[in-house]
């Protein structure tokens, strides 16, 4: 009977705990919501005095902490790329600045050592006509040059494809390759830039909390745009630092109507209008 | 019938109390997570990779802790189907270089037993067949080295590196100090090993100075080499300025100070004196950092003092030190980095000095870029003079080593491509490296 009660009372004990405990989480979520609220509207007033409108579809992204990321440079990819591109004969030239030219009867492919890639090459079947068959061809060509992509993502527009994809899990917002099947010569160029592993950071890396709220104000106060911004995506920028070493640095991309601007998340700088 | 039903009620009772303290327990996990910032965890805490995974982050990284040198190579060369190719004063290739023969340099490097050797019998190895080469800017510790690349060496821990040679042909470890000393050693790397370095490894086409020249028989000489680097011009640096790098913030940190630290203003606000009870640190816009702590304590701490080997105390003041470098060179906006040029000890002092590079290629000055003495694990002294450097847009060609090679005389036996300031620009130039033994 004595042990009966004392259950009771540790029930309603642990029922009081748990129930503050719940109140807590629940406070707390509703204030970050809060918190959220009111910065989006008092964000959305300072961009219109900027000159600026945040699209009605925005969303407005939480932060995000990314680490710092390096990437090696793959001679072995590049060069098995450019076999099955060109042939296993290709003349191959390296030059001081590790810029790799592989040339045959097929075309030419040019790596540099900052990851841009340029290429002609001769096509071996009939060159597309629309953009479904540009991105069909692509597709294919891509694939038996052994160009891979985490989560790739195809655009065509007429017969110009570009390929993007994600490296670790996050948009690498300048990673594309372009291919051009517009030149009516039989041959296809394919321009841009392009990584090749797994990167990788050190224990002692550093890693940097992307603000969307503070991109977005630099954004507005900086750019001298006055469209609508229609979304803001955190990821990846890649460049090559004074070392020569090729480095992923968070970045927002913020697009609007008229282009696509990328936004240092550590520097709070405007990196560039790509489009 | 009572009891069968008190027997159900005190077993409801019973999974109510489980549910109850299991429910307890998850709302606490959930309560202290959402207190957590995840920010400052570091990227190799298993919970800032659950968080990325589930809450959203990058995911699929690597994490290196080894392998972080604090140096970088200024050379490498390795024989592939019999010829000798090379890569000199280039990070991408270096970096690709070092990953190709990591396994080769990591079996070669774990052994003992260093002894002295004469330059005949490295001349005879390097004709023996395979080999490999890579060299320093300055005098590394064969240990610092060897823990960079896989490998532990046992004894001659303190010797100071410039060049090492593996000879595949007589299975020994050459290794050239920074005085000119030359030792060896005995090596084994599996032919496994080093076929994979030959398949990856990719260079311009050189070869061994050998006794042909006046110079150390390892001196690499590229074929038709023509290194063509830019002329540079100092930048102004401010390292007060809101848009200057990443701010003063990340510096104070690394120095373990906060952005509250009590702080007063020299010549004109040109300088600013941060103090605390310990240490003072006294920032230059310009970029001249100097730290100095006093002997009782340090707010610098390299390690724990308790139970550290001489490898690992030496291994953690390097790091402490490329941290710090790594800020300041982060809050000055610079465009070099640092590479580790010098290591002198005496007693319990410690003395590390850095050398400044622009694209792999050093830039020497009238005083030493960056120099940290550590007592034990305090830091006690810091100097750091960033600078920033904008191209010309003018290119310069290096005197090839080959013609290097030809004009030198006994006593200047190495060799070294560097930037030098010469009328208000930074030059690259072919120096010789006097032999410090003669």
């Amino acid at each position: 009977m004595q042990w009966d009660k004392v259950k009771n009372i540790l029930i309603a004990i642990l029922l009081t705990i748990n129930l503050f405990l719940l109140g807590n989480l629940a406070v707390r979520g509703w204030q970050s919501h809060r918190r959220t609220s009111e910065l989006e509207a008092n964000l959305r007033t300072l961009v219109s005095a900027r000159g600026m409108q945040l699209d009605t579809a925005f969303s407005f992204p939480e932060d995000i902490t990314l680490p710092e990321l390096s990437l090696d440079r793959s001679r072995a990819d590049e060069e098995k790329i450019a076999a099955a591109m060109l042939g296993e004969h290709a003349e191959r030239t390296e030059q001081e600045d590790g810029t790799v030219r592989f040339e045959s009867d097929r075309g030419t492919l040019e790596w540099q050592a900052d990851g841009n890639v340029q290429a002609d090459y001769t096509l071996t079947e009939s060159a597309p006509t629309s953009a479904s068959e540009a991105l069909e061809q692509a597709r294919r060509l891509c694939s038996r040059w052994g160009f891979q992509a985490e989560q790739a993502s195809w655009t065509a527009e007429d017969t110009v494809v570009t390929l993007t994809g994600s490296v670790a899990g996050l948009p690498v917002h300048n990673r594309r390759l372009t291919l051009d099947f517009s030149a009516g010569d039989g041959s296809v160029s394919l321009v841009g830039l392009w990584s090749f592993g797994t990167p990788y950071t050190t224990a002692n890396g550093i890693s940097i909390t992307c603000s969307a709220a503070d991109a977005l104000l630099q954004f507005a106060a900086e750019s001298g745009e006055t469209g609508k911004i229609e979304s803001m995506t955190a990821g990846y920028r890649m460049q090559t630092d004074s070392s020569r070493r090729i480095r992923l640095t968070p970045t927002w991309k913020i697009d609007t109507e008229t282009g696509e601007y990328l936004v240092d998340c550590d520097k709070k700088t405007i990196i560039g209008e790509e489009n | 019938m009572r009891g069968a039903k008190r027997s159900a009620k005190n077993t409801a009772k019973n999974i109510s109390l489980l549910v109850l303290c299991g429910l307890m327990g998850v709302l606490c996990a959930v309560n202290w997570l959402m207190g957590l910032n995840i920010a400052q965890m570091p990227a190799d805490s298993a919970l800032r990779r659950l968080h990325d995974r589930f809450v959203g982050g990058a995911v699929g990284y690597e994490i290196r802790s080894s392998g972080v040198s604090a140096a970088d190579p200024a050379q490498m060369a390795l024989t592939v189907d019999g010829k000798l190719y090379g890569v000199q004063y280039n990070l991408t290739d270096i970096d690709a270089g070092i990953t190709a023969t990591r396994s080769l340099w990591s079996q070669a490097l774990t052994g003992e037993g260093l002894r002295t050797a004469d330059e005949s019998e490295l001349c005879t190895a390097l004709r023996s067949g395979s080999c490999a080469l890579l060299r320093y800017h300055g005098a590394i510790p064969m240990q610092s080295i060897a823990g960079w690349l896989g490998g532990s060496w046992k004894d001659n821990a303190r010797l100071q590196v410039e060049t090492l040679v593996y000879a595949a042909g007589v299975q020994r470890l050459f290794v050239r100090m920074a005085d000119g000393r030359l030792y060896a050693a005995d090596a084994a790397v599996s032919q496994n090993a080093l076929e994979e370095a030959q398949k990856n490894f990719r260079g311009l086409s050189c070869s061994f100075a050998e006794d042909a020249y006046a110079v150390y028989p390892e001196t690499l000489l590229f074929d038709s080499e023509a290194l063509s680097l830019p002329v540079l011009k100092p930048a102004q640096i401010n390292l007060f300025a809101a848009q200057s790098g990443t701010g003063l913030e990340d510096l104070l940190d690394a120095f373990g100070y906060t952005a509250y630290t009590d702080f007063y203003n020299e010549q004109d606000g040109t300088v600013r004196v941060f103090l605390d009870d310990t240490s003072t640190l006294r920032l230059n816009a310009s970029g001249l950092v100097q730290y100095a702590s006093t002997d009782g304590s340090a707010t610098v701490s390299a390690y724990d003092e308790s139970d550290i080997t001489d490898a690992a105390a030496l291994d953690a003041q390097l790091d402490c030190a490329r941290l710090i470098l790594d800020a300041a060179q982060r809050a000055g906006d610079t465009d070099t980095h640092a590479s580790l040029y010098a290591v002198e000890r005496s007693g319990e002092q410690t003395t590390l000095i850095f050398l400044q590079m622009y694209s792999g290629v050093p830039v020497l000055g009238d005083a030493d870029f960056a120099t940290f003495v550590f007592d034990g694990s305090a830091l006690r002294t810091a100097t750091i003079r960033l600078q920033k450097f904008q191209p010309t847009g003018g290119k310069r060609t290096v005197m090839p080593a080959k013609q290097a090679a030809a004009g030198a005389s006994g006593a200047e036996r190495g060799l070294m491509a560097a930037y030098r300031a010469q009328d208000g620009q930074y030059v690259p130039s072919r120096f010789y490296l006097k032999n410090a033994a003669e």
